[in-house]
């Protein structure tokens, strides 16, 4: 188990490293010197001597590789610089907002199992029936249907012809509980019916998987009822997948957050993104991008070590 | 990464057959029948666009800016007055040709590293994989999106942005059959009569992957379809006057409250369309392998 771990540690670290790299190349694709390009209005572009000063200001006349190496070393310390646009700190403004998001992704993963695991159930239960196919109809949709045009439907159903939550806007939960829940109740919703219906796919092939094996056979041979059979038998050994699923929907729904924190104006990390992006404020993105492909991987990781302990087979399989 | 051990597939889809065979059981796949019948209407709509439009997408009625339904306008007219039934069918074009652009990238680029790597194995395989797994830690629209800002926007970039990421779904899918497959006994029997590496891979490993990868390429055309659609929406992708589902719905969306259907018909579009590929994508997978029957989609 020891050497198993430390593989997949190492194999982490080196995909890490190529992430990085990933992230440095894709920042320094815009074209021009992102800094160049984001201070074109303040300074005097056609003095050769200021463009020389600046790009030496901020290091820009150095080799590429040096400049990585560099930003490196600084980003791991966890200085990850400061915004172009605001020249406020990059590590503030992602810790001010990452609770926000947060929330959502939080709100959305109960959506999520509220909405995939009892479809995933009944339809496992219910297999080739006419029931089941609607519900992987609906599971399909769920996946299928864009957020961001979800997100508008739904302001239009629920806070433009039935007034019953505000169309925009995010409270607080210190500032005002009631109102919390209120605001992030469509946002949670429209990103859980996308991990909901992919949830509701996996949980029902899963549990259809686990209902084929011998053990299962035998519980009911011994006059199990359908339904304890299931509680005390089926669901538990179904649930591996599915954790993955959930831990792994997170990376999805940033992007998610992306669309939904701009349509209802929640001042999130998917908002803030969305921003950077615009206004290629360079330092901003790559902090995104790094934390989310982050939490990618150490989930990765905890499934991969979490997988090889309960499966040895696994460990043993590379 | 953890993976269910992927199963071999033996069905070369190249014969006349085999493609009779395929169009029957996603007939008898009801969700897979519905899916391919929107696909069949959408792609007749994008190419007949000039005779089904009562209007050209650009004509403007400045008279009639933002005007609900009527006789003359069956869908309203937009903020610039233009006939909006006309841009929601004219939007198909940029739609679909997005998104079968985009795949089309996706699946070159992929399956000529999966076989690469897959076929050479060692650690030229061990360093593809991780670079590919690398790839994979980020949810790909996000990198879309950035790299279409830093690009500049417009459709080329789009297709070349989401081909940069979308390879890696195919690389790891012929890789894994390439594996299975070329420790098969008629591989061994090709390779001991002498048949040159490239044509083992071309002639004898290729054809044996071609079933995943029909399944992976109707998803893949889904979701470049739902992300083009993401980065117009935000202003991105396509660019005016073009008209483009996304690009409609993020205009269409200030207007919500006076003129809903500025965004409910271009959102209902992009909806349709992912929905039948996922759809048809899901009856194939169904229909090409019974091992991995029910299985979730691939997470885009």
């Amino acid at each position: 188990m020891g050497s198993y771990i430390g593989v997949r540690l190492l194999h982490a670290m080196v995909i890490l490293a190529l992430v990085t790299v990933l992230v440095f190349v894709v920042t320094h694709l815009i074209p021009g010197d992102a800094i160049m390009a984001a201070m074109a209005g303040s300074v005097d572009m056609n003095d050769a001597a200021v463009v020389a000063k600046v790009r030496h200001q901020f290091g820009l006349d150095r080799p590429v590789l040096v400049q990585f190496v560099d930003w490196l070393a600084r980003f791991v310390r966890g200085d990850w610089g400061s915004s172009i646009g605001t020249g406020e700190n990059v590590f503030d403004m992602f810790m001010r907002r990452l609770p926000v998001t947060l929330e959502l992704f939080l709100g959305a993963s109960l959506w999520s199992v509220a909405i995939g695991i009892p479809t995933g159930i009944v339809g496992a239960l219910k297999r080739n029936s006419s029931v089941d196919m609607l519900l992987t109809a609906g599971s399909i949709i769920g996946v299928s249907i864009p957020g961001y045009w979800e997100a508008i439907m739904l302001i239009y159903l629920l806070a433009v012809v039935f007034p019953i939550v505000p169309p925009s806007g995010y409270v607080p939960f210190a500032v005002d509980p009631i109102m919390n829940l209120k605001s992030i109740l469509l946002p949670t919703f429209v990103l859980g019916t996308h991990s909901g219906g992919l949830l509701a796919r996996y949980v029902r092939s899963s549990l259809l998987e686990v209902m084929g094996q011998d053990y299962i056979r035998t519980a009911r041979a011994k006059g199990l009822s359908e339904r304890a059979l299931i509680a005390r038998h089926a669901m538990k050994p179904a649930m591996i997948p599915v954790v993955t699923v959930i831990g792994l929907s997170w990376g999805g729904m940033l992007a998610g957050a992306f669309f939904v924190e701009v349509i209802f104006a929640i001042p999130g990390l998917g908002r803030m993104s969305v921003d950077a992006i615009f206004q290629k404020d360079y330092p901003v993105v790559q902090a995104t991008l790094i934390a989310v492909s982050l939490n990618v991987l150490l989930v990765n990781l905890l499934v991969d070590i979490l997988y090889g302990y309960l499966d040895p087979r696994i460990r043993v399989r590379r | 990464m953890t993976e269910a051990a992927p199963a071999v597939f033996i069905a070369p889809a190249t014969s006349k057959s085999a493609a009779l065979v395929l169009l029957r059981a996603i007939v008898k796949h009801r969700l897979a029948a519905i899916g391919l019948v929107i696909i069949v209407l959408l792609c007749l709509m994008a190419v007949f666009a000039p005779l089904l439009a009562p209007y050209s997408p650009y004509d403007q009625d400045l008279y009639r800016v933002l005007a609900g339904p009527s006789a003359e306008h069956w869908f309203g007219t937009d903020n610039l007055g233009r006939d909006l039934l006309s841009r929601t069918i004219y939007g198909a074009r940029v739609s679909l040709f997005v998104g079968i652009g985009s795949t089309a990238l996706s699946a070159a680029l992929g399956i000529v590293i999966g076989l690469f790597a897959g076929f050479k194995g060692g650690v030229v395989d061990a360093i593809i994989m991780r670079i590919t797994d690398a790839f994979l830690c980020f949810p790909p629209l996000i990198f879309i999106l950035a790299m279409s800002a830093a690009l500049g926007p417009g459709l080329h970039n789009v297709m070349l942005s989401f081909a940069l990421f979308g390879w890696t779904g195919f690389a790891r899918i012929i890789r894994g059959q390439v594996l299975l497959i070329r420790e098969l006994p008629f591989i061994e029997a090709a390779r001991s009569v002498g048949v040159p590496p490239l044509r083992v891979m071309r002639k004898h490993i290729l054809p044996n992957t071609l079933a995943p990868i029909i399944v992976a390429i109707t998803i893949t055309v889904g979701s470049a379809i739902l992300v083009e659609g993401g980065v117009s929406f935000l202003g991105l992708g396509v660019q005016p006057p073009t008209a483009s589902w996304g690009r409609e719905l993020g205009v269409g969306f200030r207007y919500l409250e006076t003129v809903p259907l500025f965004s409910i018909a271009p959102g209902l579009m992009i909806s349709l369309a992912v929905i039948a590929f996922n759809f048809l994508g899901d009856g194939l997978r169904d229909a090409l392998d019974p091992r991995l029957k029910g299985m979730g989609l691939r997470r885009i």
